[in-house]
């Protein structure tokens, strides 16, 4: 891909993270544009694990920080990177209403280039675990070429866009973006996407995520060459059970966390991990 | 006499007192009021102190509040995003910049400038500059626009490399007045001045401040309430003070007033004035008390006056009242005749005065002592009041002498009143008294007649004429005032007279001695000269019968002998009385019993072996003191004076007194001499002669004024006389010649 070869994937350095155990990782997914990530070095013969943050968050959300914690303490190798969004050295979460330059494909290709740098650091295929828009980031990478560099892919509170808004305004939404795409396909609109009701973007930008919708995605896990969990909470309401139940007929495996919500927190948190470390040891057995 | 003084009333001194009491009050009042605006002065400078330092420390807190402010723009992501992606820029400022919520609104404008210091877009409205210098400057303070703003610079860094610059403006003024707490200024007077740049630093702008004081709820409520306390207690004090006049009026001045009123009023009717409830309803204690006091003082001054008045009734009678006879006194008499022509007014009445005088009382007091004296006084004023009719008073003016003053009466009428109080008082039986001797009264009239005011005063004057010739030997007892007898008792009266009498007797001017020989009846020898005075007045003499008078009435016996003794002794060393005769001196009853009669009579010693000397005394000078007298002529006596009784027979001549006198020689007196005439008394002063003969007396007969008289006296035995047969009293010159012819030689020894 174009995008994917405009990445310039170079190691730049590596700093002692604040977290215990984990190192500061830098990316320089573009030029003048740099990602962080943390990585925690895990067991030899322990499986690699990376961890992608939800949508407009960073990779201390808690859901993924505390999974990566717990992986981590397990002994496996875990990456935990936050997506640049446009912003080099990100480390906030992006507001709704700030400019959105990034797209889904530049997205992707920043996690594949992660993917790649945690395949080459462990040297194992790794396991990508998304969360939320995380989920379907993962599900757009296992679309692609990078499949052949992921072990499995484990996709918690998998969500599609869209999903929130419903079909009619997705479809009025995308009418409007690519009637705005006629005149300027760069020019900045306040538009709707995921839980931001006012998202700040070009037409261009806001399409390459809409297109990521059940349909797509569905194709995509349906098609994809690696193991797909996807580990859901029962009290999430976030999720479609019977768009769920459809990738199960795909050959998706559904793992189901009771009582669980969106975020799997407090509580439901040992479930979640263990639903993980069982997703990710189901897969290193089999 | 005390001076008086004069001073304020005590309402003056009210007043005085309620002034300076305003006027300490007002002063007082204006000093605390000056003296807390001093203190209210002070706590304003130093909460301007304090004001400036909480204002300067606000700044401070508000530049670290910018840069912090800048620090934070400079390190959001957005920014980042720009820096690497300025083509949103743009829209990014317009549209993101201020909605982001990572600038406060105070933030009026904020650039991000490339790391060339140009801003990555250029804006009309932007406030900050398009291009910053590098490295930008420190904060500085804009003054472009109406308030001053704050304008901040800082590095965007990315690893530590400068890829950027940021800049705000920041309208600091009213998050420094609102945005911090003050407890002295007051936020909204918060000002700068502008300066005469566009542009300041912050430290600069520090000192452009002004600024307001926060009006102190507390200091103002302090400053109400102080102000409202001194106003209101200058008002009550004032109003207190006011008030404090007219309840000094009311409580003080008023009772003291009517005090001072009530005594007053006293002055003018003293006693019997109470003085009535002073303050009413409000009583004070003090004035009450004094209240109180002063009537008790009236009541009792008033008791006082009563007492005093009987007293002075009392005194009055006492003062105007013999005590002895209870006839009225000289005082009571004086004023008697000073109103009596008031009381007798125009009524044309004749008034008789009557004067009484008790003959030789003293010789009765003396004999027979005071206590008999007083009661032969007792009962000759009441055999007086006893004859006296009803209105008529009786006044015991003098020792023995009394006075009746009788209205509408004539001579016959005075005459016969006063002859029957002398008959009530030869009548009267004294021997009851112890007293054997007839009692007798000597008593002068004088009539006038009231409308003759003149006539009035020399009344008493007349009646004691009257009864000085009353008193005199073989005169009535009662004797109406002529005036014959004015003229004869001219000495006794004349005021010349007097002055001549007074002028010998104390100066020895015109005093002159005549001699009367006594003479030797066997043979006609002159024994002795009796010295007798005379005075001589302007070329003329005055006889004894007006100079004893006026030496009796003037008690000048002492001073008269005094003067005879120098004048008779200066006779003797002039030689007037021939050596072997001798003089006879008369003293007086008062010399007799001097205590220095004889170093008085020491200077006729020396002429005593040449001259016999001769003191005559009469009984009633005797009688009077008659042991002192007895020792003082028992004294000269011894000395080689010649003892003589004068007079004897004219008054009591006391057998009884001649013998235990120290007496040489015994003067018959003229009447009894004459008496040898009669046959009928003849025998009886020849017997009595005789005895005094016997008991070892010399005699003399005085008053020989003829041959038969001359011849009776040497028949009943008498050895020498003396009369104006034998010879007249004659002045020193005539002496010598009378004396000359019939000159006798006395024997050197005694006539004894």
């Amino acid at each position: 891909m174009v995008v994917t070869r405009r990445f310039l994937i170079a190691l730049l350095f590596v700093s002692v993270s604040a977290h215990a155990g984990s190192a500061r990782m830098t990316l320089a997914v573009a030029p003048d544009l740099d990602a962080d990530a943390d990585y925690w070095p895990g067991e030899v013969g322990r499986p690699a694990v990376l961890i992608l943050h939800g949508f407009l968050q960073t990779r201390d959300f808690p859901t993924v920080r505390r999974l990566a914690e717990a992986l981590a303490d397990t002994g496996y190798s875990v990456l935990l990177p936050t997506l640049t969004l446009g912003l080099d050295h990100r480390h906030q979460s992006l507001p709704c209403e700030a400019l959105h330059t990034h797209s889904m494909d530049r997205d992707v290709a920043e996690l594949r280039a992660w993917v790649g740098w945690l395949a080459a650091r462990s040297g194992r295929r790794p396991v990508v675990i998304g969360h939320s828009t995380g989920a379907i980031q993962v599900s757009a990478l296992l679309d692609g070429d990078a499949a052949f560099d992921v072990e499995r892919a484990v996709l918690i509170s998998l969500t599609f866009f869209g999903a929130e808004l419903g079909p009619d305004r997705v479809a009025a939404l995308t009418a409007r973006a690519r009637a705005d795409m006629t005149i300027d396909a760069d020019a900045f609109h306040d538009y709707a996407l995921s839980y931001c009701t006012r998202y700040v973007t070009s037409p261009t930008r806001l399409l390459s995520y809409l297109r990521w919708d059940r349909d797509e995605l569905r194709r995509a896990l349906g098609h994809s060459r690696v193991p797909v969990t996807v580990i859901y909470g029962s009290r999430d309401r976030d999720v479609d059970r019977g768009w769920l139940e459809q990738l199960r007929n795909d050959g998706v495996t559904l793992l189901p966390v009771t009582g669980a919500n969106h975020f799997f927190d407090l509580a439901n948190e040992f479930d979640l991990l263990d639903a993980v470390v069982s997703a990710v040891d189901r897969g290193g057995h089999g | 006499m005390a001076r008086r003084r004069c001073g304020l009333t005590i309402g003056g001194y009210a007043l005085l007192m309620v002034v300076l009491l305003l006027l300490a009050v007002l002063s007082y009042g204006g000093f605390t009021y000056s003296e807390f605006q001093r203190v209210r002065a002070d706590v304003e400078t130093a909460s301007m102190v304090a004001a400036r330092d909480e204002i300067g420390e606000a700044m401070d807190r508000e530049m670290r509040s910018a840069l912090a402010l800048a620090a934070r723009y400079a390190s959001w992501d957005e920014v980042m995003q720009q820096l690497r992606a300025p083509r949103y820029y743009a829209y990014w400022r317009e549209n993101r910049m201020r909605d982001a919520g990572v600038l406060p609104p105070r933030v009026v404008d904020a650039e991000i400038y490339g790391p060339d210091g140009v801003a990555l877009a250029q804006f009309d409205h932007a406030t900050l500059p398009g291009q910053v210098a590098i490295p930008p400057p420190p904060a500085y303070v804009d003054y472009s626009g109406e308030v001053p703003s704050l304008l901040v610079f800082r590095a965007v860094y990315s690893d530590s490399v400068v890829i950027g610059y940021t800049g705000l403006r920041i309208a600091f003024v009213d998050e420094l007045r609102h945005g911090y707490g003050y407890r002295y200024a007051d936020p909204d007077s918060i000002l700068f001045q502008p300066p005469t740049t566009e542009t300041l630093t912050w430290a600069d702008l520090k000192a452009n401040v002004t600024f307001a004081l926060r009006e102190n709820p507390m200091s103002e409520a302090v400053t109400k309430l102080l102000s409202g306390t001194i106003l209101n207690l200058s008002i009550i004090l004032g109003v207190f003070t006011l008030l404090l006049f007219p309840a000094l009026v009311f409580l003080i001045v008023r009772p003291l007033r009517a005090i001072s009123t009530h005594i007053d009023r006293l002055k003018d009717s003293p006693g019997g004035l109470v003085l009535d409830d002073l303050a009413g309803i409000l009583p004070i204690a003090e004035t009450e008390k004094i209240r109180e006091s002063l009537n008790a003082y009236q009541s009792q001054l008033v008791e006082v006056h009563s007492s005093l008045e009987e007293k002075s009734h009392e005194l009055w009678s006492m003062a105007h009242h013999d005590a002895l006879t209870g006839a009225k006194n000289r005082r009571a008499f004086e004023e008697f005749m000073h109103n009596l022509p008031h009381v007798l007014g125009d009524r044309d009445i004749g008034v008789c005065f009557a004067l009484f005088d008790v003959n030789h009382f003293k010789a009765i007091n003396d004999t027979y002592g005071h206590s008999v004296g007083d009661q032969v006084l007792k009962v000759i004023g009441g055999r007086i009041s006893s004859v006296l009719r009803k209105g008529e008073e009786l006044f015991r003016i003098g020792g023995n002498e009394f006075a009746v003053v009788l209205l509408d009466c004539d001579e016959t009428s005075a005459l016969r009143i006063a002859e029957r109080c002398h008959e009530k008082i030869i009548g009267h039986d004294f021997s009851k008294l112890g007293i054997r001797e007839p009692m007798r009264i000597s008593a002068g009239l004088a009539i006038a007649h009231i409308d003759d005011l003149e006539d009035l005063q020399t009344l008493q004057w007349k009646a004691d004429v009257a009864m000085y010739r009353a008193k005199r030997p073989g005169h009535a007892n009662v004797v109406m005032f002529t005036e014959a007898l004015a003229r004869d008792s001219e000495g006794l009266f004349s005021s010349w007279v007097n002055t001549a009498v007074y002028d010998a007797v104390v100066y020895g001017k015109g005093l002159e001695m005549f001699y009367q020989p006594i003479v030797d009846l066997a043979n006609g020898n002159v024994c002795h000269y009796e010295a007798l005075v005379r005075i001589r007045q302007d070329g003329e003499l005055i006889q004894p019968s007006n100079i004893f008078p006026v030496i009796e009435a003037r008690r000048l016996e002492v001073e008269l002998d005094r003067a005879v003794i120098r004048k008779v002794l200066a006779d003797l060393k002039d030689g007037v009385v021939c050596m072997g005769t001798g003089v006879s001196i008369n003293l007086s009853g008062p010399t007799l019993v001097h205590e220095r009669v004889c170093s008085w009579l020491s200077g006729f010693e020396p002429f005593l072996k040449d001259y016999r000397v001769m003191i005559e005394v009469t009984e009633t000078a005797l009688i009077t003191q008659i042991g002192l007298a007895n020792e003082n002529l028992s004294r000269l006596r011894a000395r080689g004076f010649d003892i003589a009784l004068d007079d004897f027979g004219s008054g009591y001549s006391s057998v009884r007194y001649l013998s235990s006198m120290p007496v040489d020689v015994v003067k018959f007196d003229t009447t009894l001499v004459q008496s040898l005439k009669d046959r009928g008394q003849a025998n009886m002063i020849i017997h009595l002669a005789q005895m005094i003969l016997e008991s070892g007396h010399h005699l003399v007969a005085e008053g020989i004024e003829d041959q038969a008289t001359l011849e009776s006296a040497r028949a009943a035995g008498f050895g020498r006389g003396q009369g104006y047969l034998m010879g007249r009293p004659a002045e020193r010159t005539g002496l010598k010649r009378i004396s000359f012819d019939n000159v006798t030689p006395f024997p050197n020894d005694r006539l004894a």
